[in-house]
């Protein structure tokens, strides 16, 4: 008969203490983590993907000109489509790249529209940034490639592996939001999309300046190569756009880079700079902040031109006789103008937008 | 029981104690001021230190020919653009205060400390400034404290110049 050894008593408190004290920082990590909910509320963006509940058959990635410039709710409203936009402040083209690997564990879109502003910046740049896009993510390899790709050198790894070990600093700056979202968060986007509808026209830009060289650098160009060869490996088309914000300044000698890459590999590419004209775009009535981005005019203008032409180019579903898109987009539809009626009532009473 | 509740109240204060021996604030991302020993640029009897206090120097310069300001992609402040003539003053927030972020020379009128300028030849840069961290057929590359100093070239000749900081926004 075997005996069964009995485990010694400081194992069972041991064992106790571990587990208490890994609750514990579980709970403290979700404290001290920031929410970005009444504050830069872009860095809630990333996470908010995981909440739908319907398939995507367009999906934008890229920074604030995807984000602010492009509404899924028009594309829906106006074709049936049904789209995401996985932006993120300052996204980076290799963040791009690992938001779409990261969207195909769930979904296989059969467009992907990447806006190419991005492709001017070479290196990693920011670590608030970084925070913002990669944070949200759901940990997997892909988040840790993410991670490992757009760390600038003060940072490491361990450090978005367990967040706390970032933000334990938090603890003086903590306020009732911090408590209110430690595990539920509010919803601040229509499909990916940042509403905005004050305005402020364009004025003036500076002179752009001088570059020692215009040719975009290897290391985000290598990132659209993966973009390419992903969608090419999952049969999805891959369009490039630069959306027609004005401001930072897009040069012609990108754009030509960036015509002549698209060219070469038989990829669709539109420089909405070029085509405002032709979209519709007002720069006095539809940008909210002189130019570096539309507002909800601006945005649904382009979404409709480009709408149009998505519906032209690729077999999409008319998702508008699904019953069940139907319901959920209904619900939508509703937060999209509840929104722009409470911009409204702010715009009006406040001569300003300050809640969003 | 006893031994229980001793167990659960030492494990937490223990994870108390760590993060609050930390103590600070941090909303994430870093960034340095000041950054002394780096490059620098003279603008009759202003020198511009990267990543000083722009609003000394700003005062100092006197009126900008243009001004031009934009909101980052998420952060609240602004990015502001001073022109000047000959060069752009290029400025970021933090912390309610704004920073020197780069110079940029928009013509041949203007010449860094040690006497570049857009039009001058790569020997002329090489013996201001000697041997570039970084080289290629477009540019150099020098590094100094917390600043860069990038040169573009147009086959021999200088056609760009910019003094920055290296500094995350």
């Amino acid at each position: 008969m075997i005996k069964r050894k009995r485990l010694p008593g400081w194992a069972g408190k041991a064992a106790l203490f571990l587990a208490v004290l890994l609750v514990t920082l579980f709970f403290l990590q979700r404290l001290l983590m920031p929410k970005y909910m009444s504050d830069i509320v872009e860095g809630a963006l990333t996470a908010e993907y995981y909440e739908e509940t319907t398939e995507h058959e367009v999906l934008f990635v890229g920074d604030c000109e995807v984000y602010e410039n492009f509404s899924p709710i028009t594309l829906y409203e106006e074709y049936g489509i049904s789209s995401y936009i996985r932006g993120s402040a300052q996204q980076l083209a290799w963040q791009s790249y690992y938001l779409l690997e990261d969207t195909l564990r769930y979904e296989t879109p059969k467009a992907v529209v990447f806006n190419v502003l991005a492709l001017k910046y070479d290196e990693p740049q920011s670590e608030a940034y970084n925070r913002m896009t990669i944070d949200g993510m759901k940990f997997s390899k892909t988040k840790l490639n993410a991670v490992k790709a757009s760390m600038t050198d003060r940072e490491n790894m361990l450090d978005y592996i367990f967040p706390i070990l970032r933000y334990h600093s938090r603890w003086s700056d903590l306020s009732g939001e911090d408590v209110k979202y430690m595990f539920r968060k509010d919803k601040i986007s229509h499909n990916g999309y940042y509403m905005r509808i004050d305005v402020r026209p364009v004025k003036e830009f500076p002179e752009p300046d001088i570059l020692a060289d215009y040719t975009l650098g290897s290391y985000a160009m290598g990132y659209l190569d993966k973009m390419r060869e992903l969608c090419e490996e999952k049969g999805i088309a891959l369009i490039l756009v630069k959306s027609p914000s004005l401001f930072p300044h897009w040069y012609d000698e990108w754009d030509e880079q960036i015509a002549a890459y698209a060219k070469e590999y038989g990829l669709d590419y539109f420089n909405y700079e070029k085509l405002a004209d032709a979209v519709g775009i007002d720069y006095n009535t539809d940008t909210y902040d002189a130019g570096l981005h539309m507002n909800l005019a601006g945005a649904e203008k382009l979404s409709g031109y480009f709408g149009q032409y998505l519906k032209e180019n690729y077999e999409l579903t008319d998702y508008r006789d699904d019953p069940q898109y139907q319901e959920v987009y209904a619900e939508k539809i509703r937060f999209y103008e509840d929104m722009e009626a409470a911009q409204r009532k702010e715009l009006e009473e406040y001569g300003e937008i300050v809640s969003y | 029981m006893k031994n229980m509740r001793r167990i659960l109240t030492v494990a937490v204060l223990v994870m108390v104690l760590g993060l609050t021996a930390c103590g600070g604030s941090d909303k994430g991302g870093s960034s340095k001021t000041s950054s002394g020993g780096g490059y620098t640029f003279t603008s009759g009897s202003t020198k511009i230190e990267m990543s000083s206090d722009a609003a000394k120097v700003v005062d100092e310069l006197g009126e900008a020919d243009e001004y031009f300001e934009s909101e980052s992609c998420a952060f609240e402040g602004l990015d502001k653009v001073y022109t000047y003539p000959g060069f752009k003053l290029n400025t970021y927030p933090k912390d309610d205060k704004d920073y020197v972020l780069s110079v940029v020379f928009m013509d041949d009128t203007v010449s860094t400390d040690e006497g570049i300028s857009i039009g001058s030849t790569k020997d002329e840069v090489t013996e201001a400034y000697g041997d570039a961290s970084e080289e290629s057929a477009s540019k150099l590359v020098y590094e100094k404290g917390d600043t860069e100093l990038v040169i573009g070239l147009s086959g021999d000749s200088v056609s760009s110049v910019e003094i920055g900081a290296n500094v995350e926004k």
